[in-house]
């Protein structure tokens, strides 16, 4: 079939107008890494898909002060091709109402403590991910959220409230004998393309009774950034009370050049966690960069809990 | 912890942030990761993934093409890169705040370009609201024997 025939049978099935106001995009992230881990008798050779996705979101005007909102993005293994038994799987899903009084959406999507991170985790989605020392990194289902409009130059903030769901799902990792209950999510910041600063807390999120506050910043001078983040987490059914913090620095040495560390301790996810990472990235393309990163995540726990891995990697992340 | 986190807002807050820099728009991924609604709105249209669409799935009678890595992509690579000023899109072409822009359109004959040209007129007057002046009309022969023609506007 020519081109032309062929484009022109596609386009009458799919008008211009559709595609409007409908952003499609992805990126592929994958990276050899040889993974040394106290779980593991030798070290190990991989191939790793970090957080490969495809989306697609888009608004519709209603009139001039009112917009429906969408986003809909999977994630996809490019290492292995599954996501368990699925070929993707859910990541951040939504649908919205934006207005001049601000946003209100429900769907499944990150929580405004996860989401107040920003940029200060420099190694998001790789081994030296805060997550692994740190807990509030979570993508809540049945979470509906109000988020103000900038005010004041940068100000905003959001609230989600995750919903108690009585169809015999349990959402939460809820102590065996408690019922799930509902979960209110909460974050408060400034932001601007030189500075950023913000609080978040997580109520009964995680489960009945676990609280967490996170508090985070970021500084941008010239071609250096800072980041910093603590965060204290409380668990009334364990007793636990525990808190951690973590600092990055990013530099950019030339414009295709960019090095990196990060350095957190934190007791929230694990005793005496810690978890240090140093990397350095090459900008092949404005949507391509080559990226190398050395990792060493740890704990004092002994057996099956016990932490002193170290990764090594590189990789290629490509945005489309 | 609480003295902590008061500490560092209190020191985030006195830091002057002379921000006079505009922030660039960045990848759409990226833009969707952070789950900031109140970001503005960046253009995409041809971009990525998202502007292979957009221009794959553009209307004009006759002149859709989808462009598979075959040798008419090839020529109007190399055209485009011996003439950076024909662009298969409309373009901002001063300072001045989308002013002046060029829409261009393909059509596979020149029995076709009259359409063709009326239908960028509309386009053109969505995008400059009040008026606009046509500054300057060019056409260029592409790959088999079709044919691009761009139109050059002035915002009132």
């Amino acid at each position: 079939m020519k081109k032309t025939l062929l484009a022109v049978a596609l386009a009458s099935l799919f008008p211009v107008a559709a595609f409007a106001d409908v952003v499609v995009y992805g990126k592929a992230n994958v990276s050899v890494q040889n993974a040394d881990e106290a779980a593991l008798d030798d070290s190990r050779v991989e191939l790793v898909s970090n957080a490969s996705r495809i989306g697609v979101k888009g608004g519709e005007e209603v009139n001039s002060s009112l917009k429906v909102i969408y986003q809909f993005e999977y994630q996809t293994e490019v290492d292995d091709g599954t996501n368990g038994s699925q070929t993707f799987g859910q990541r951040n899903i939504y649908l919205g109402l934006q207005g001049v009084a601000g946003t209100i959406m429900g769907g499944h999507f990150d929580t405004p403590t996860k989401v107040a991170q920003e940029k200060i985790d420099l190694f998001n989605d790789l081994e030296g991910d805060i997550t692994h020392i740190f807990k509030g990194e979570i993508r809540a289902s049945n979470i509906v959220q109000y988020t103000t409009p900038t005010f004041g130059g940068g100000f905003a903030g959001s609230v989600a409230y995750v919903t108690e769901e009585n169809d015999g799902t349990f959402k939460q990792n809820n102590p065996v004998g408690t019922e799930p209950g509902n979960g209110i999510s909460a974050s408060f910041g400034y932001t601007s393309a030189m500075f950023y600063a913000g609080v978040a807390m997580d109520q009964d999120i995680e489960a009945e009774g676990v609280d967490l506050v996170r508090a985070v910043a970021r500084v941008n001078f010239g071609p250096v950034q800072l980041g910093v983040l603590a965060e204290q987490y409380e668990n009334d059914n364990t007793g636990a009370d525990e808190d951690g913090a973590l600092a990055s620095a990013l530099w950019n040495i030339t414009d295709k050049w960019v090095l990196k560390g990060q350095y957190g301790q934190s007791d929230v996810r694990m005793a005496d966690g810690e978890a240090a990472s140093i990397g350095l990235d090459y900008k092949m393309t404005k949507a391509a960069t080559l990226f190398s990163y050395a990792t060493k995540v740890e704990n004092e726990l002994v057996g099956a809990s016990e932490r002193d891995d170290t990764y090594v990697g590189v990789g290629v992340d490509f945005k489309f | 912890m609480k003295f902590l986190a008061a500490l560092m807002l209190l020191v985030a807050f006195s830091v002057q942030a002379n921000d006079k820099t505009e922030k660039e728009c960045e990848a759409a991924v990226d833009s969707a990761d952070s789950m900031n609604v109140n970001q503005p709105d960046c253009d995409y249209s041809d971009k990525g993934l998202n502007g292979f669409l957009q221009k794959a799935f553009k209307k004009g009678e006759e002149g859709a093409v989808l462009e598979t890595g075959s040798p008419a992509r090839e020529v109007d690579g190399a055209a485009v890169a011996a003439n950076p000023s024909a662009l298969q899109k409309s373009k901002v072409t001063d300072n001045s705040g989308d002013k002046n822009f060029t829409l261009s359109a393909a059509v596979d004959q020149w029995s076709s370009v009259p359409a063709v040209r009326l239908r960028l007129l509309p386009k053109a007057l969505e995008k400059c609201g009040e008026g606009f002046a046509i500054t300057g009309e060019h056409y260029r022969s592409l790959a088999m024997g079709r044919i691009e023609l761009s139109l050059q506007f002035e915002c009132d």
